[in-house]
């Protein structure tokens, strides 16, 4: 069932010797080689675009073909009621009722593939956009966090948001590496509201008096040897940081979720993440990568039924609130420039892997298949209103690629497009890491795998 | 569309296989310089060069430069205590002190009482010091007194006791052996049973290798019947469907975490690629070792038969013998394809094999916890629990090639304290395996009681010689333990499978037992999922905002919370605000207040009153100083 793993071709050596150049100097005396000068050889213009992203990962996997590569047959439900949006392009309704009339703005992408069918191993490539290498597990950045010291020098004094803000990540989440704590994800439980840095109206008379008590007691301190150097500078600075931000007019705005757009959003955990992934970017207050975990899709049973408390429908349904009201209202929200905020923002939508396809399990679910499946891209400069790639007739196999690279795009692709978007050069890499080795913001490589790799440029045509 | 990709598949026209992109930049080599002069690179970039024969090269993934780096920062903001000398107390002093006068690193004198006190109850129990605790110690005059309190947090009394036995060493650990061994819901509720197993290890002081013997061999016919089993369960590797084990990938990965654990050796690195021409600048050891040699390695679980018979999406789990070996024909879901090899069973690091009719888990469960490397490896996780770095670090960087070895070898001496090591490890193999003994021989050296503070100039190349305490920040657990003890108001954790309600998170069976709320807030303080992220040390404004500001600690300060704040403004007879103040002092910071503190806290409660009195916790709590171990 499973297509071979490794059915690669080979790389020959003129193809070695053009994205190779002069990395092949040592070749022979080097059992491996790898094209290092590629990415300084080969110029790339990114296409900056856009201004921010916005990432939601579907947690779990997503199953294509019961979503947005949907594959109709015997088993699909009726009540999935399927209709022609365009006429390449049937969507399951009854799932996704306020999405397909917002397709207009998405471009659908089927051609996807992912390296690895462990969640864990999969989930770290899709944010980091690197293979799991336990020798520098430690030190990759996450993409948010690449992105956040990327922009770090067009920081504004005003800014008083962090540049990276992620929603109900775990301890699992990847953060930044090796790179400094100041472009670590402020993560947000949306679930509550409870947010430390918004200071409740009414306490903030309190907190101001506890933070002059600190103050003096800081300088009553015993034991500072040297006058004047009372704070520890390291933590004392994450203090300030934290007040920078807590101490500002705007934050209770931003970090607010009031009750009209809670029920328009559709009142899920979600749904709150999209409100304020929403505010964050209105805001334009130095956030540059929103990302929002998305979580449970991984229906390894009874992936139809009804009566599960999390099931293909609740999941669908809570994507299908929180993203279209987010669309629509980014879309309505003109800002300086005169550019609406979907026009600044990238917005992107997929999960770590696909599922399987055809017949439901034994289990009445859908396991993990990493041969296809499918995402959304829309803002940021992308032209919406498509569908980009095929699938065979289940939905198993990539079949059509639909972009000039001519095969299928995989978690690099879509990292080199972000940086794109924002302006990044993904040909970028930084030699001076704890562990010597030199971090590439994106690898021409995965396992044995060279990959030339490159932004989805289709999506922006 | 296979054909059609334009993916390339290097091969080198010689070895076809082996190769991952995780060592090839170290292959091609560049930017580590080598010899004398070890250029570290910080992480902004700025340049520290180490010169000379004396310092050994930091290995690279050790925390040490990060430690003393903090160590600089925060030490002369610290209070200042009179500082006392320091005298040999044990061996471990022998061989510390001696290379800190032969190559005149600037050396810290001893921690006075109160430092001492709030670093080795934090080391030893996981918690702050209660303030009675700290006066009465302060007022002991016993010269014998530092012994007597580590002996008593050791101790466990069972004289008149009618429930099992709990007490904050057991908790700590058992949390300390939970993280090593990776305990999580991998194991479904058998990842109560295995902490259940290992705590009671712990309360009759089994010797480890004891331990770790019935850990590896363990069979059961249900992983939630049978506790040791679950230590090999939880390693289990699916195939993509997540409801078969794919038993060589799960080998592999036994093979790995074990050696990783008790070996303190990354297999890793050759789980896809030989060692050589791949880890020359890392590990000279692994250059000598081939992929084949960690399936021989692996084989030792070949007869390992993981299935689950009660339900393929349920993670119940049978473990027997019935494994019919390692094939290196069997595909793999997490690396690169096998090449044929020989697969009998063979212990990395001597190349023995099981006596005919072993059975080969006994077989290397012998091997493994006869050899001195078993020991070195404990040995030197405990001491990094201790001291926040291990003399090996990371506890899986030791390269048995460089071990011990003084020439440069060149990659820079390796072990600046192999002495030191093997005279604990040979201790520790003297003691049979006792924890306790270890640790105990560890927190009572003059070297773990230095001070913080040196005089003269520092380099952070000295981290090395523990010459100086180091400072470090509180791990996410010891922290919110640290925020519940201090307060005196604790939250009810559910704990394990079985219904238990706990007040620490440090008595908890796996992260999952904490709710999610906490749970979020412990993960910004970069708690251990003890799946593939590890814990971390740094600082975020994230952190402090928490302490400034979250519901969660807020609620701990109210008066009303009915906790130490309660218990010190409500005591019969009234206790005298100077009193007061002094007692938050103690239950936070283990100090007692200046003069000027002491003014300015009486002055505070006297005018505001309660208010006063939560507003002096709370500011106590945003103190740096709270949450550092010094």
């Amino acid at each position: 069932m499973q297509p071979s793993q490794f059915h690669l071709p080979t790389l020959s050596r003129r193809r070695l010797l053009q994205i190779g150049g002069v990395a092949l100097a040592g070749f022979d005396l080097l059992p491996m080689a790898r094209p290092l000068n590629a990415t300084t050889k080969e110029s790339v213009k990114p296409r900056g675009t856009a201004e921010y992203c916005l990432f939601v990962f579907l947690q779990g996997g997503a199953s294509h073909v019961d979503s947005f590569d949907l594959k109709e047959g015997k088993g699909t439900p009726e009540d999935f009621d399927v209709k022609s949006i365009t006429p390449d392009l049937r969507m399951p309704v009854g799932l996704f009722p306020k999405l397909s009339k917002k397709l207009e703005q998405v471009a659908i992408v089927r051609s996807l593939e992912a390296w690895e069918t462990e969640h864990g191993r999969a989930t770290y490539y899709l944010h980091v956009a690197h293979q799991v290498s336990p020798a520098r597990v430690r030190e990759i950045p996450s993409l948010g966090a690449l992105i956040a010291y990327e922009f770090h020098g067009a920081r504004k004094a005003s800014d008083f948001l962090p540049p990276f803000i992620s929603m109900n990540y775990g301890p699992e989440q990847v953060k930044e590496g090796m790179l400094d704590t100041k472009f670590s994800p402020l993560n947000f439980d949306t679930k509550s509201s409870d947010w430390s840095f918004v200071v409740p109206q009414p306490e903030r008379g309190r907190f101001d008096r506890r933070l002059g008590y600190l103050k003096q007691l800081t300088s009553l301190a015993p034991g500072a040897i040297t006058p004047g150097a009372h704070s520890l500078t390291a933590l004392g600075s994450f203090q300030a940081d934290a007040l920078t931000m807590m101490n500002s007019d705007k934050i209770p705005g931003v970090l607010k979720v009031d009750e009209e757009d809670r029920k328009r959003y559709g009142g899920t955990e979600f749904g709150n993440a999209c409100i304020l992934a929403r505010n964050v970017l209105a805001a334009e207050s130095g956030t540059r990568f929103i990302s929002i975990n998305h979580k449970g899709w991984d229906l390894h049973t009874k992936i139809y039924e009804k009566n599960e408390k999390v099931n293909h429908y609740t999941l669908s349904r809570d994507l299908d609130g929180g993203l279209s009201e987010l669309l629509t209202d980014l879309d309505k929200t003109k800002t300086s420039d005169g550019r609406t905020l979907l026009d600044k923002t990238l917005v992107v939508v997929m999960g770590e892997f696909g599922r399987t396809t055809g017949d439901l399990t034994p289990g009445r679910g859908r396991d993990h298949h990493r041969f296809a499946m499918s995402g959304l891209f829309a803002g940021g400069g992308v032209k919406g209103g498509r569908v980009l790639g095929a699938t065979d007739a289940e939905g198993t196999k990539v079949v059509k690629a639909a972009w000039s690279k001519k095969r299928s795009m995989y978690p690099e692709d879509v990292a080199a497009t972000i940086y794109s978007a924002l302006g990044i050069d993904w040909t970028k890499e930084i030699k001076t890491t704890p562990s010597g080795r030199v971090f590439e913001y994106i690898e021409f490589q995965s396992g044995t795998n060279f990959l030339d790799v490159g932004e989805i440029s289709e999506l922006f045509v | 569309m296979a054909g059609k990709h334009p993916i390339l598949r290097v091969r080198n026209g010689r070895s076809v296989t082996s190769r991952s992109k995780c060592y090839m930049i170290d292959y091609m080599g560049r930017s580590i310089q080598r010899s004398f002069a070890v250029v570290l690179l910080s992480l902004t970039g700025s340049l520290l060069l180490a010169q000379g024969p004396d310092h050994p090269a930091m290995p690279r993934g050790s925390n040490k430069t990060e430690l003393s780096r903090l160590t600089v920062a925060s030490s002369s903001a610290l209070p200042y205590f009179e500082p006392k000398p320091a005298v040999r107390q044990n061996y471990i002093d022998d061989f510390i002190f001696e290379k800190i006068r032969k190559n005149k690193i600037p050396q810290a004198p001893l921690a006075s009482d109160i430092e001492y006190l709030r670093r080795v109850s934090l080391d030893v129990i996981g918690r702050l010091p209660e303030p009675e605790k700290i006066r009465q110690f302060v007022k002991d005059t016993d010269p014998k007194k530092r012994e007597k309190l580590v002996d008593e947090m050791m101790a466990i009394s069972t004289k008149g006791v009618t429930s099992k036995p709990s007490t904050p060493f057991l908790d700590r650990w058992t949390y300390f052996l939970s993280d090593l061994f990776r305990v999580n819901n991998l194991q479904g509720p058998g990842r109560t049973l295995l902490y259940n197993y290992l705590r009671n290890s712990l309360t009759v002081n089994q010797p480890y290798d004891e331990l770790v013997r019935e850990l590896l061999t363990a069979s059961a016919r249900s992983n939630f019947d049978s506790a040791p089993v679950n230590f090999l369960i939880r390693f289990y590797i699916d195939q993509p469907d997540q409801s078969t084990v794919n038993p060589e990938d799960t080998y592999d990965e036994l093979a790995i975490r074990t050696a990783r654990m008790f070996l303190g050796v990354n297999l890793e690195c050759i789980s896809c690629h030989d060692g050589k021409n791949h880890l020359e600048k890392i590990n000279l050891w692994l250059t000598e070792r081939k992929r084949a040699d960690l399936w021989r390695q692996a084989a030792f679980f070949g007869k390992v038969r993981m299935y689950r018979p009660y339900g393929d999406l349920v993670d119940e789990f049978v473990l027997n013998n019935e494994g019919t070996g390692y094939d290196t024909k069997s595909k793999s879901v997490v690396r690169l394809p096998r090449y044929k090899a020989d697969t009998t069973p063979t212990f990395i690091l001597t190349g023995e094999h099981p006596q005919p009719g072993e059975d080969p888990r006994e077989a290397f469960a012998r091997f493994l916890t006869t050899n001195v490397q078993f020991a070195r490896t404990t040995v030197n996780y405990v001491w990094a629990e201790l001291f926040g770095t291990g003399i090996v670090d990371p506890p899986t960087g030791f390269d048995l090639n460089r071990y011990g070895s003084t020439s440069e070898g060149g990659l820079g001496i390796l072990t600046l304290q192999a002495d030191l090591l093997d005279a604990l490890s040979k201790d520790f193999q003297d003691h049979h395996y006792d924890l306790r003994h270890l640790i105990r021989t560890i927190v009572t050296s003059s070297t773990y009681q230095l001070s913080h503070r040196v005089q003269g100039p520092w380099k952070d190349e000295y981290a090395g010689y523990f010459s100086r305490h180091l400072v470090r920040r509180l791990p996410a657990e010891e922290l919110w333990d640290a925020v519940s003890d201090a307060t005196g108001v604790y939250d009810e954790i559910p704990s394990g499978d079985f219904g238990q309600k706990v007040k620490y998170v440090m008595q908890t069976v796996s992260p999952e037992d904490i709710p999610g709320k906490l749970r979020s807030a412990l993960s910004s303080f970069g708690l251990d999922d003890r799946n593939l992220g590890a814990r971390s040390l740094s600082g975020s404004p994230v952190q402090a905002s928490i302490l400034l500001n979250s519901d969660l600690v807020k609620q701990k300060l109210k008066l009303d919370a009915k906790g130490r704040l309660t218990q010190l403004m409500r005591a019969e007879p009234p206790k005298t605000n100077q009193q007061i103040v002094e007692d938050i002092f103690l239950a936070t910071l283990s100090r007692f207040p200046s003069k000027a503190e002491s003014e300015f806290g009486v002055k505070l409660i006297s005018e505001t009153h309660d208010a006063g009195a939560e507003d002096l916790l709370w500011t106590l709590l945003n103190r740096p100083e709270f949450v550092l171990n010094y």
